[in-house]
């Protein structure tokens, strides 16, 4: 069987070779040459600078800016707010994604355009949102505020308007992924006896959960990042309802550019993270489809006879 | 035999379970979260006063913002839309070291809170910044002017364009490229009249993708700008000068302006993928 | 155990898949469903399994022994089922996919780890594939996959089997080396199964009877023998192998097609009906002169020595193309060589005027 991997990569290593040699020497170089430019400027800088700046006054401030309570409370309350529309968000794509991909019905196809909206929708808008809702003008503001409920500039809105903006990102990963997969499987589950349940956690599940896993990362990602949504909201009252970015806002407006730069690095940490986890999974996901495609190996032929 | 008449048939299902409960759960939860909240913002400016909806929209400060937003955005799109094939074109078709952590860094916009990217932007291209202070005696003031808007665009739209033109430009058929050059074309004739067409709608849609991400942009922006009235504020930052201003209905107002906006673009994104999966269809 | 399908219909759409059909399958019979691709048989296969929904009228039902299913939950109904595309569960092992029917029942009639893994075992003996119980299903070949979808779904110790193209995703030798086996496990175990098919050869070599479906509609059900011998309409003719297709008249009792006249026994009431003659390749024999009997007049195009019989072709009268087969030692005793002018007689052949069968 490897010999059969082997001579397919080498299969492919010699296509690629060839296509390459379609283009010029100098064509490749200043194409890759401006490319690397490119990146460098607009995302390689940027993200040494990051770390540059957190550590200019040295590793002791960098580590006194998250000394104080209000660090600590920005990221006590991010890890909440993902903490909730993590898993919310996770059940629904789940959910969304076996009515879709299981089912044939009528609208699917709005119903899965309707799911993306959120992504068309500018971050302050999706905040504000939020505020025409349950803010104290919106329809249900003064509603709540007779009993003393507040969401808005408060952590609930924060916690809203982060769920709206990583909706779909669970969903949008699953979907194709299920409808590629097709209802073989779970129906042979069924035959076999297995429950509705057992056919979701022993088939279904484990076959989508690396697609799962990376929906989930970026789904993470963005509700521990978000920025724009959440600081319509939020009302940044310090120690309260300041996330870490909405604190990286404050910090930088302060001049105190260290800490801010010093709390932005552990969110930069974080996006690193998520591309390395993200690129494991994709790596994972090809080897998976790679060995779905693998003909039958020279030794099961053999025993075939 | 005769036809049974529908009153005779009992109609079952199929076997997989659950589709009421998925799909029951799927849009309640897509209702409570995004249906009702955006629909409040369209309700609140259907019910406001005409005219000062369009009063507001009108203002000369709005005005400059939705000029510099668009005008930013189409740069930085097409900026993306050159370098992101080039990006994409080397990520595809060579191989050097380092690809592999060349192109997960490409996704570094999306991973990165806009925050973070926009006081690294800011203090890299500020006057005295590593990348400002080349440009300064150039006479080329980056951060705090419009350009700043278009490089902070520049940065989160990238990956829209080259994630778009990835799949397309490995689905290229090498024969095609092959058969081109048997026929006497050269290099260049192959890549104009043989690869672009086959990646434009892909190329389309990358361009119409950044361009409404930029749009809508706030976080990674609002460092960059300046926001100095009539020259550097965007649409977004101008919704939440308007709610601290306790103008909702203003907000409101221009959220709606550009939220018509935003579903235009998506719209114009869904019509090109249907042209070209239709044109693909027609060739396979 | 038997199968008993009583009047069941379905409808996609607008189309009819299945119109009002009605099958008995007697127990321990090895059966195939026959027809071409839209004839309604995975269909017909799918509603027996419990895995589509469908119309059921009135005096409807579906029986296994007498027991009406038909609102029996799938999972409930104890059939084994083996996919076109074997539907292995890609993340488990040989071994757990198969385990996987027993581990899925509920704790009371749940088997003891020891009695699955022995059941496992003796499911492995009997498709060979002791050693490769711990690859995952992309490790195996197709024939290897199909086995292990096979013994899955006998794992539950099904009361029927029901496969769908069993051996439709397999190149040509190794669907010959597993067909035979099926033959050979059926004759084993015994159970009822039923299997689909498009494959005409692959029915008359494996299965007891033959049921040939088109258009959503049964056409006839008998032994292989039957249906290759005695077809029931030219469909059923057609599709059990190579037919020349002659049109023609009825005229003063009698069936003429150009110089071949057919004079059934008792002739024929129904003048001016078009007819319908088919003869199959191998029952038409070439003489030099046809001698004043009746037959067709044509020259030789090509023939075909190489393989197990001789195999010619003609063109007949409006240099319609009429294939004719017949042995090595036949041919020699009456070569023909390309472009000669000869006669041809059918030794056999059915004619179909209307909806009459002769």
């Amino acid at each position: 069987m490897g010999g059969t991997a082997k001579s397919r990569l080498r299969g492919r290593r010699v296509a690629a070779g060839l296509a390459a040699k379609g283009d010029p020497t100098w064509v490749k170089w200043l194409i890759t040459c401006a490319s690397l430019c490119f990146l460098l400027l607009f995302l390689g800088v940027p993200l040494v600078a990051v770390f540059t700046e957190a550590l200019r006054k040295g590793l002791g401030a960098y580590l006194e800016s998250f000394q104080n309570r209000d660090a600590l409370s920005a990221i006590r309350l991010t890890l909440l707010v993902a903490a909730v529309a993590v898993p919310l968000n996770l059940v629904f794509g789940l959910a969304a994604s076996w009515a879709i991909a299981k089912f044939e019905f009528r609208g699917k196809s709005l119903l899965v355009t309707l799911i993306d909206l959120p992504f068309a929708v500018s971050p302050v808008i999706s905040g504000l949102i939020f505020v025409l809702l349950f803010g104290l003008q919106g329809w249900f503001g003064p509603w709540l505020a007779g009993r003393g409920i507040q969401i808005i500039f408060a952590v609930p809105g924060v916690v809203l308007a982060t769920v709206f903006v990583t909706f779909p990102f669970v969903a949008r990963e699953l979907i194709p992924l299920m409808q590629e997969q097709g209802t073989e499987e779970e129906e042979a589950a069924l035959v076999l006896g297995a429950s509705g349940w057992q056919t979701f956690w022993r088939v279904t599940l484990p076959n989508v959960k690396w697609g799962l896993l990376y929906g989930v990362i970026l789904c993470n990602a963005r509700a521990m990042g978000e920025f724009g949504a959440v600081s319509v909201v939020s009302g940044h009252l310090r120690g309260q309802t300041n996330t870490m970015p909405l604190y990286v806002e404050i910090l930088y407006n302060e001049y105190n550019f260290v800490a801010a730069f010093a709390v932005a690095s552990l969110l930069a940490m974080l996006a690193l993270l998520t591309l390395v986890l993200k690129a494991l999974v994709e790596w994972r996901t090809q080897g998976e489809s790679e060995e779905a495609f693998t003909p039958p190996t020279a030794a099961a032929a053999e025993a075939e006879r | 035999m005769p036809a049974p008449t529908a009153k005779t048939f009992r109609k079952r299902r199929g076997v997989i379970p659950g589709f009421g409960l998925t799909l029951g759960y799927t849009i309640l939860y897509l209702s409570l979260v995004v249906l009702v909240p955006l629909s409040a913002l369209f309700l609140k400016t259907a019910a406001a006063p005409w005219a000062h909806a369009w009063e507001t929209i009108a203002s000369p400060r709005v005005l400059a913002s939705f000029r510099l937003s668009l005008a930013a955005s189409l740069a930085a799109a097409a900026i993306n839309a050159f370098f992101g094939l080039g990006v994409a074109w080397m990520l595809v078709r060579y191989s050097f070291p380092g690809k592999r952590v060349i192109d997960a860094v490409v996704d570094l916009p999306f991973a990165l809170p806009t925050a973070v990217s926009g006081i690294a932007l800011t203090t890299v291209y500020a006057p005295g910044g590593w990348i400002g202070r080349w440009l300064e005696p150039l006479g080329i003031k980056a951060a705090f002017s419009p350009l700043g808007v278009t490089i902070a665009l520049v940065f989160i739209g990238l990956p829209f364009v080259v994630r778009t033109l990835q799949p397309a430009l490995e689905d290229l058929d090498p024969e095609v490229e092959e058969a081109a050059a048997s026929l006497g074309a050269g290099r260049w004739q192959t890549f104009r009249c043989v690869i672009l067409p086959a990646i434009l709608p892909a190329l389309l849609t990358g361009f119409a993708l950044a361009f409404a991400r930029a749009l809508g942009e706030y976080g990674s922006v609002v460092f960059i700008a300046g926001n100095m009235p009539m020259k550097t504020e965007i649409v977004p930052l101008l919704i939440l000068v308007k709610l601290e201003q306790y103008d909702y209905a203003g907000a409101t107002a221009i959220a709606s302006a550009m939220l018509v906006l935003s579903f235009l673009l998506l719209f114009l994104i869904n019509a090109v993928q249907w042209w070209s999966a239709r044109r693909h269809a027609a060739e396979g | 155990m038997s199968i008993e399908v009583r009047n069941v219909s379905k409808s996609f759409g607008d189309f009819l898949a299945l119109d009002g059909v009605s099958l008995h399958v007697p127990d321990g019979e090895l059966v195939a469903l026959l027809g071409p691709s839209g004839s309604g048989k995975t269909t017909l296969l799918r509603i027996i399994a419990g895995l589509e929904a469908f119309d059921l009228a009135d005096d409807g039902a579906i029986l296994f022994d007498g027991q009406d299913v038909a609102r029996q939950a799938v999972g409930r109904r104890r059939v084994g089922f083996v996919f076109q595309h074997y539907a292995l569960f890609r993340h488990m092992t040989v071994f757990e996919n198969i385990a996987f029917g027993l581990r899925v029942r509920p704790k009371p009639s749940r088997p003891t780890k020891a009695e699955i893994n022995a059941r496992v075992r003796e499911l492995l003996r009997l498709i060979q594939l002791e050693t490769l119980e711990r690859r995952y299903p992309w490790q195996l070949s197709g024939g290897q996959r199909q086995r292990v979808a096979l013994a899955r779904a006998l794992a539950i110790q099904p009361k029927v089997l029901l496969l769908d193209e069993p051996f439709g995703a397999l190149d040509a030798k190794v669907r010959q080396g597993l067909r035979r086996w099926l033959r050979r496990l059926h004759d084993e175990i015994h159970v009822t199964s039923l299997f689909v098919t498009h494959d005409q050869e692959e029915a008359l070599e494996v299965a007891d009877r033959i049921v040939v479906m088109n258009q959503g509609r049964i056409e006839q059900v008998g032994t292989p023998n039957e249906v290759f011998h005695q077809p029931a309409s030219a469909f059923v003719m057609d599709f059990l192998g190579n037919v020349n297709l002659f049109h023609g008249r009825v005229e003063a009792g009698r069936a003429v097609f150009g110089s071949m006249v057919i004079e059934p026994p008792g002739g024929l009431q129904i003048d001016g009906e078009s007819a319908r003659l088919l003869i199959r390749p191998h029952d038409l024999e070439i003489q030099p002169d046809g001698e004043g009997r009746s037959g067709l007049r044509g020259h030789v195009t090509r023939v075909q020595l190489a393989g197990p019989i001789v195999k010619i072709e003609l063109a007949g009268e409006n240099n319609q193309p009429i294939y004719v087969e017949m042995s090595h030692e036949r041919y020699r005793q009456h070569p023909c060589t390309v472009g000669e002018k000869v006669f041809v007689t059918p030794r056999d052949s059915r004619l179909f005027v209307e909806d009459y069968t002769i």
